[in-house]
């Protein structure tokens, strides 16, 4: 199926650029400032490294065999029993960022805007939502994505613009005053938000470019990403320095304080709009992938027919794992951390490790598939 | 689109029983919080008023035995009081006994007594920043008042006391704390606050009406009321934190007769600290402009040396007005100038060592204010 | 190209003839004039229409000619002036087909040898010229039809551009685009839909603009209908569009001759219908449906910002009910703090609760305008102002609605005729309903899920194989110039790619 549909390069790389944006506005100036503190834009900035990493990753599995994805080139190139083996590892690894992810979209809603509404209800509306998105394909999904990038990058400028007013820049100063090793205990953040950017190894035959061209784009989706989260992050501590500690949500107060003419206030329900959509993407391209993986990985199973019992059991596990916020944000994230290294940097650069050991052994023959 | 049409009908179908809609609320069933006041009874438990706005169909209905001035009348709200253990259970008794929910969103201001600041604004500040449904620019007032009495005392102009002391603060006269200004100065060492206090007070000329009116801000050291500065002196706190716009000041010229009235705008602050062997100095440079509103002085505007002699006195007047309330804070220990912040950009590594033992070092601060005002005009007369 | 479209669709069309007549059609035109009348009149019997004269021409003795025809279709006038008075005048003997026709002063003659080709012709209202001893009848292209004169489009009106629009004679029609287009390149195919109706369709396309791949989709597509009769290109629509099941119409549907040429010249084809007004554009984008012509003949800068009200007024056509409820029963913290105190006063009285009183007043609302449709021209007046009034003041003062659900309602309405075509503002209306009772249950959560699956949905859709959200998503940088803005006329000079390689680029003439 996947074969059969083409994407461009551009849209190669937005779901998984809108999606680091939406979760990482949320989540992460929290995490990064209890780290950092106004110095977070180290540990961002090489964090973001690893974005860098999993496109050369990215670009490589590609050059090498365009007509695969990860999981076929896993298990066609590595033996049966390993290669199943890892594909089965990713595969997990996937499903429980993908919980994690769930549940972050969860939680945020049950404190900020739906107190008493079953967890159930609002995870079962996201996903069933999902499921009718992916079984159109990626073709689909990544038009939608393109459809939402505009709406929820312009929304979330708009807020930055409308947030000026109140922003003391000074709170940024000083720079890097515990030294330069400090802040970057917190590196490690950043860095399992970037890797998602090995995700587009899932769905490498929708494209049909150079490698090269895939690579050089990719590190300008990368830098796009960090230059964005920077000018956010940027807001939120001029907004609220100190104090960013102090609040679950940082972004989403920037939010709430919003006043446009001292009428239109409390519009935080914009920005839970825009998020939503972002969150969609985000979930959507996570399962179709998961989805893509387990119809890849169980061969000769078709991608349509797996799709409603792989979102069903995924739809279990989510409601079985992390169902309070403490749980989240400790297990959780550790969780999400231990999943994110090792699913999406670990086994690639395995993966591609033994690749160049394995080609250069086989000589100069391109192997195509 | 059969399938999302389909999808659509059968979700619909099912969740109309499954409550999907338990926080759905009509606006009806709503009863609007528009002020809180927060009191300590007797016996150390707080006691919470919450002024409710009294929808003008209704009648009746609502809390019954509240302290109701009556509807129909000008005055379209209600005050509802209880004790508890803590806040949240203070309020939660209010919704158990009213008919309606109690929503607290539409909430503008939330006034503390004296009694409770004393000790116990942590309390406060917890169950703003916990609950959701108070929004981040929820005002804060402090008051000396009888809590009903000042939530119930009835505005010649507005609907409830809550909007009028709402659109007072929009004036940006006086200093304006908002939740999120609380917890941003709560970072500081020290924890300095500075909250505005309100006092009613009766209208002179109009019999029927009393007024609030903000005589000054209450300033707090570790979430305790330690002092009160005056209004006049709170406008260099405005000063200093950039929040100033505008304001006359009247004062008496040295060495003159009559009295010199100067509006004052467009402040700007410049602050250059330095630390010199243990010595903490701290140089304001302030520039402004001013508007000559009144002059009953024999000075003349349009004279190059009078003029001069104009700027120089209000520049004068305005380091002394900084200076006193600098002053005062550092009697108090509250560092509500927010020195600390403008000490760390320059000297982080000496600030983190002194921030533990900040209570000793911010009274020995020595403050010089450089002040320069320029005479923009001096309104429509040539004299 | 098209192979994600060839769905099993069956080839199992029949020639239509075989349906229409079973003995006779298959009879070849015998050189009697005796047999063959008896044969016309055995097929036409209780035709009371059917004309059939027999007559003699001036040096013979028995009735040696025929013609047939149907009352009212044929321009008698014509029939007795170039072809009774010269057949019965002519002093020339008939020996044969050449002298036959020259002995008919007419331009369109067409020889025919069955009696299948027979019918045909006179059911398209030529009549047809049988003579004794040549076994070849002639069909004489002599029809007229009763039509109605080219008059105003009713549906699609401007204030600046042309006004007249189709009418219900095909022939009058592409007369309209021949008008507008001056090229041979403007070709016309003929297509033949219905069993009995027999409804002439006409493809009409631009040679070198138009994909010869998408010509056979659509050929190959309206070869696959079988249906008795089609009396207008909904009933086609509905059966070669990709998705059938989809709200949204997949094909655009226009009266105005202008609208159609613009379409050809961007590649597209057009097929018109026998007796209806309407024509088919195909393939089209969702953003057809939201341009008005106008917006091409008024200023680029007007017509951006209307297409771009239009696009807002559409989100309200859509959500604004849905937003009401979902704000007025889930997130009040939204409303203004001044609003909700007035809003909270008008809505004690109302006994419902904010998704019925909205479910109410849209469904009255629908009524209504459905009642405007249908009543006549004259009543309709009376009934908007007895629903105006109803609605809008008494079931206030009467405490059912509050005041807030008849603006919301208003301006839904009005919203919803901003959209310039009609097929989209009604797929507009449906979704409404759904979308309310959702934001009713779930809150703008649900709201906002609904309409990412209506985009996904949207997305999803193709139009002959054109992405139906194609100038944005998939993104082209050319195309979009012309979607939610226009662009200057001098920039848009290349032409959008549509299905197939055949991609004429740029906008000129090029050989």
């Amino acid at each position: 199926m996947i074969q059969s549909e083409r994407i461009s390069v551009f849209q190669f790389y937005l779901p998984i650029f809108v999606g680091i944006i939406t979760t990482g506005v949320l989540t992460m100036p929290l995490v990064l400032y209890q780290a950092a503190e106004q110095n977070l834009w180290l540990p961002l900035i090489v964090g973001s490294l690893s974005g860098y990493v999993a496109v050369a990753v990215v670009s490589y599995l590609y050059h090498c065999y365009p007509q695969q994805t990860i999981i076929e080139i896993l298990q066609q190139r590595m033996g049966r029993v390993i290669g199943t083996g890892c594909a089965l590892l990713l595969i997990l690894c996937l499903v429980l960022q993908g919980v994690y992810i769930t549940r972050e979209y969860q939680m945020y809603l049950s404190i900020n805007f739906y107190l008493y509404m079953p967890p159930f209800i609002l995870i079962g509306l996201l996903l069933a939502v999902v499921l009718y998105a992916i079984r159109q394909g990626i073709e689909v999904l990544v038009r939608c994505a393109v459809l939402f990038a505009p709406l929820i990058l312009g929304i979330h400028l708009l807020i930055c613009i409308l947030i000026i007013p109140e922003l003391s820049p000074y709170r940024l100063l000083p720079l890097l005053d515990h030294g330069l090793l400090a802040p970057l205990q917190g590196t490690l953040a950043p860095i399992v938000w970037f890797s998602q950017f090995i995700w587009c190894a899932f769905y490498m035959p929708a494209v049909d470019v150079p490698a090269k061209k895939m690579f050089v784009s990719g590190c300008w989706f990368v830098l796009a990403t960090t230059v964005a989260l920077l000018i956010i992050f940027a807001v939120v501590i001029s907004f609220l320095g100190d104090a960013t500690v102090q609040y679950l949500y940082p972004f989403d107060m920037v939010e709430r304080y919003v006043q446009i003419t001292g009428i239109l206030e409390r519009s935080s329900v914009l920005f839970m709009i825009v998020w939503l959509l972002g969150i969609f993407v985000k979930v959507a391209s996570l399962l179709f992938i998961l989805n893509l993986a387990v119809a890849q990985t169980g061969r000769g199973m078709r991608y349509r027919k797996t799709s409603i019992p792989v979102t069903v059991v995924f739809f279990l596990i989510v409601l079985a794992l992390f169902p309070t916020n403490e749980s989240l944000q400790h297990e959780g994230r550790l969780v999400l951390y231990l999943c994110s290294v090792a699913g999406n940097l670990v086994i690639p650069l395995l993966l591609v490790i033994f690749l160049l050991i394995f080609r250069k052994a086989k000589g100069k023959t391109r192997m195509q598939s | 689109m059969k399938k999302i049409m389909l999808f659509i009908m059968t979700i619909s179908l099912f969740a109309l029983p499954l409550n999907g809609c338990r926080d759905s609320n009509e606006l009806e069933d709503l009863a609007l919080v528009m002020g809180i006041g927060v009191d300590l009874t007797e016996d150390e438990h707080p006691l919470v008023s919450l002024q409710v706005f009294l929808p003008q169909g209704s009648g009746q209905s609502g809390g019954s035995q509240s302290q109701s001035k009556g509807a129909g009348g000008a005055n379209q709200s209600f005050i509802a009081t209880e004790s508890g253990q803590s806040i949240g259970d203070a309020v939660n008794k209010i919704a158990k006994r009213m008919s309606r929910r109690v929503y607290l969103s539409h909430n503008a201001v939330l006034i503390i007594s004296e009694r409770m600041a004393n000790h116990r604004l942590r309390e406060v500040i917890d169950y703003c920043q916990r609950t959701q449904e108070i929004r981040q620019r929820t005002l804060l007032f402090v008051t000396r008042e009888d809590m009903p009495k000042i939530l119930n005392y009835e505005s010649v102009l507005e609907k409830t006391s809550s909007i009028s002391l709402l659109k007072e603060e929009e004036k940006h006269l006086n200093l304006i704390t908002t939740i999120r200004d609380v917890s941003l100065m709560k970072t500081g060492p020290n924890k300095p606050i500075a909250i505005p206090v309100i006092k009613l007070r009766r209208d002179s000329y109009d019999p029927r009406e009393q007024v609030t009116k903000i005589i000054g801000s209450a300033l707090f050291t570790d979430e305790q009321m330690v002092g009160m500065m005056n209004s006049e002196r709170t406008l260099g706190i405005l000063m200093m934190n950039g929040d100033f716009r505008n304001n006359t000041f009247t004062f008496k010229p040295k060495g003159r007769k009559g009295k010199l009235s100067v509006n004052v705008q467009d402040i700007r602050i410049r602050a250059v600290p330095t630390i010199d062997r243990g010595s903490w100095e701290l140089s304001i440079h302030l520039s402004g402009k001013g508007m000559l509103q009144e002059n009953t002085t024999t000075l003349n505007p349009m004279n190059p040396v009078d003029c001069r002699q104009i700027e120089k006195q209000t520049a004068k007047y305005l380091a002394s007005m900084i200076g006193k309330g600098f002053k005062q804070s550092q009697c108090v220990g509250s560092d509500v100038y927010m020195t600390y912040e403008v000490f760390e950009r320059s000297y982080p590594h000496e600030c983190q060592r002194a921030r533990a033992h900040w209570a000793t070092v911010y009274p020995n601060i020595h403050l010089s204010v450089h002040p320069q005002i320029q005479l923009m005009h001096s309104g429509a007369s040539n004299s | 190209m098209f192979q994600w479209m060839r769905k099993m669709r069956k080839q199992r069309r029949k020639p239509w003839q075989e349906v229409l007549v079973d003995e006779e059609g298959t009879k070849k035109v015998s050189a009697s004039v005796k047999k063959n009348k008896q044969i016309l009149e055995h097929a036409y019997h209780a035709c009371a229409d059917l004309i059939i004269r027999s007559f003699a021409t001036k040096n013979s003795v028995e009735n040696n000619m025929l013609i047939a025809y149907l009352g009212g279709t044929a321009n008698v006038e014509e029939i007795n002036e170039h072809v009774m008075k010269g057949l019965q005048s002519s002093n020339r003997p008939l020996d044969g087909l050449k002298a036959l026709e020259q002995s008919v002063a007419i331009t369109d003659t067409k020889k025919i040898h069955t009696f299948n080709d027979v019918f045909i012709n006179i059911a398209d209202g030529k009549p047809v010229l049988f003579a004794e001893g040549i076994n070849t009848a002639l069909s004489l292209g002599m029809s007229k039809w009763a039509t109605r004169a080219v008059e105003d489009t009713q549906t699609e009106p401007v204030i600046r551009g042309a006004k007249e629009g189709f009418v219900e004679s095909m022939q009058v029609n592409v007369t309209l685009l021949r008008k507008r287009i001056r090229t041979p390149r403007l070709k016309l195919k003929t297509l033949v839909i219905g069993d009995y109706s027999r409804t002439q369709v006409a493809l009409l396309y631009i040679d070198g603009l138009c994909d010869p791949e998408l010509l056979k989709e659509v050929k190959k597509r309206i070869n696959g209908i079988h249906i008795d009769g089609v009396w207008d290109g909904g009933m086609v629509q509905e059966q070669i569009q990709d998705n059938q099941r989809s709200v949204f119409p997949q094909i655009l549907t226009t009266e105005r001759p202008d609208v159609v040429c613009a379409s050809l010249l961007d590649g597209k084809c057009s097929l018109i219908f026998e007796g209806s007004p309407n024509t088919l554009i195909l393939p089209t984008t969702f953003f057809a449906f939201m341009q008005s012509p106008e917006d091409y003949y008024v200023g680029y800068m007007i017509s951006s910002l209307l297409r771009m009200l239009r696009f807002g007024f559409l989100l309200i056509a859509l959500l604004a009910p849905a937003f009401y409820i979902a704000i007025v029963t889930f997130h009040q913290e939204m409303i203004p703090t001044t609003l909700i105190m007035a809003m909270t006063s008008m809505r004690e009285q109302v006994p419902f609760p904010a998704l019925v009183e909205a479910l109410v007043m849209e469904i009255t609302f629908e009524g209504l305008r459905e009642a405007g449709v249908r009543l006549p021209r004259q009543v309709g007046q009376a009934i908007s102002i007895v629903g105006a009034l109803v609605i809008g003041q008494a079931a206030i003062q009467a405490s059912l609605v509050s005041p807030a659900m008849v603006i919301i309602v208003s301006i839904t309405a009005i919203a919803s005729f901003m959209i310039p075509h009609y097929e989209l503002s009604i797929s507009v209306r449906i979704l409404r309903f759904p979308l309310m009772i959702i934001a009713g249950v779930f809150g703008l959560i649900g709201v906002v899920l609904s309409v990412i699956a209506i985009i996904v949905h949207l997305a999803s859709l193709r139009s002959f194989g054109l992405p139906y959200l194609e100038p944005l998503a998939p993104f082209k940088k050319h195309g979009a110039g012309d979607s939610i803005i226009r662009r200057r006329l001098q920039h848009q000079t290349i032409r959008p790619h549509l299905t197939g390689k055949t991609w004429n680029k740029y906008r000129r003439w090029k050989e």
